[in-house]
């Protein structure tokens, strides 16, 4: 689908459905409780021993500096949220995941806004509480309000519906050859 | 191929026909294509499958606080999340 976007912003999108993906799975895999609009459910990283600040080293600690003002004006928590406080315990792959989500989020021809709604369907999609919480907290701070949340998850529903049924009947997409690459 | 067979212009039963102008219309104008798609033509062995697909498709759409590009991204999304090819 060409969504009225150029290349690059379908790419946009991609970047955005393909970062919110890892980052569910990656979340589920440190068994990850939501944290951020109703606090700590309780205290620790999940999987993972916190990290403590010798381990960590000054690389870590940078990173953590960076990610907590990043916490403090996207997501309105000012603390590093447990899923960055565990990929200290791996420095070069923190850095990494740190830096793809910094640029793959950016505004660009796809908006943040609308970059953070596809992060918030995809971890519904993927049932991951702790993302949901995660991307929850970022479009409340954005200005989501009860009714846009419910909006992202009609459509999360809906495409699901007709995905099972298109999956289900093994039926072709005949809307594909009338897409062109204009 | 399909598991059932899909109808054909034609062949819509009338309950169905009538909810079918309107989709034409709205598939012309989202996707450019000129004849009902192929998930309308496996719905409408069961008329009412179509009237609560349409009618939900429908309030999915309606205005709201996201725009059209942002609703058309998020399906997208869940629709390649789902590795559906549809």
């Amino acid at each position: 689908m060409r969504l009225g976007l150029d290349e690059q912003g379908v790419t946009e999108l991609m970047a955005a459905v393909d970062h919110a993906s890892g980052l569910a799975k990656l979340a589920a895999g440190l068994r990850l409780e939501p944290e951020i609009l109703e606090g700590p459910v309780r205290p620790g990283l999940g999987l993972l021993r916190p990290v403590s600040a010798e381990a960590a080293g000054s690389r870590v600690a940078a990173l953590f500096a960076e990610i907590r003002v990043w916490a403090n004006e996207q997501l309105g928590i000012d603390r590093v949220p447990a899923l960055w406080l565990a990929l200290g315990h791996h420095p070069i792959y923190l850095e990494a995941v740190w830096r793809r989500e910094q640029a793959l989020m950016a505004e660009g021809a796809v908006t943040r806004f609308q970059k953070l709604c596809v992060g918030f369907a995809l971890a519904a999609n993927n049932v991951s509480p702790y993302m949901i919480d995660y991307y929850a907290a970022a479009l409340r701070r954005a200005g989501m309000d009860e009714h846009g949340f419910l909006e992202v998850l009609a459509v999360v529903d809906y495409f699901n519906n007709l995905n099972t049924l298109a999956d289900g009947m093994d039926i072709e997409s005949d809307i594909k050859p009338y897409l062109t690459y204009d | 191929m399909t598991t059932i067979r899909l109808l054909d212009d034609g062949e819509f039963p009338e309950p169905v026909e009538r909810h079918f102008v309107e989709i034409r219309k709205a598939e012309r104008e989202r996707f450019g294509i000129p004849r009902i798609s192929n998930i309308w033509r496996c719905m409408a062995h069961w008329p009412p499958y179509v009237e609560a697909t349409w009618r939900k498709s429908k309030a999915v759409r309606a205005p709201g606080r996201l725009d059209a590009l942002t609703r058309e991204c998020i399906a997208s999304a869940v629709s390649v999340s789902n590795v559906c090819r549809y």
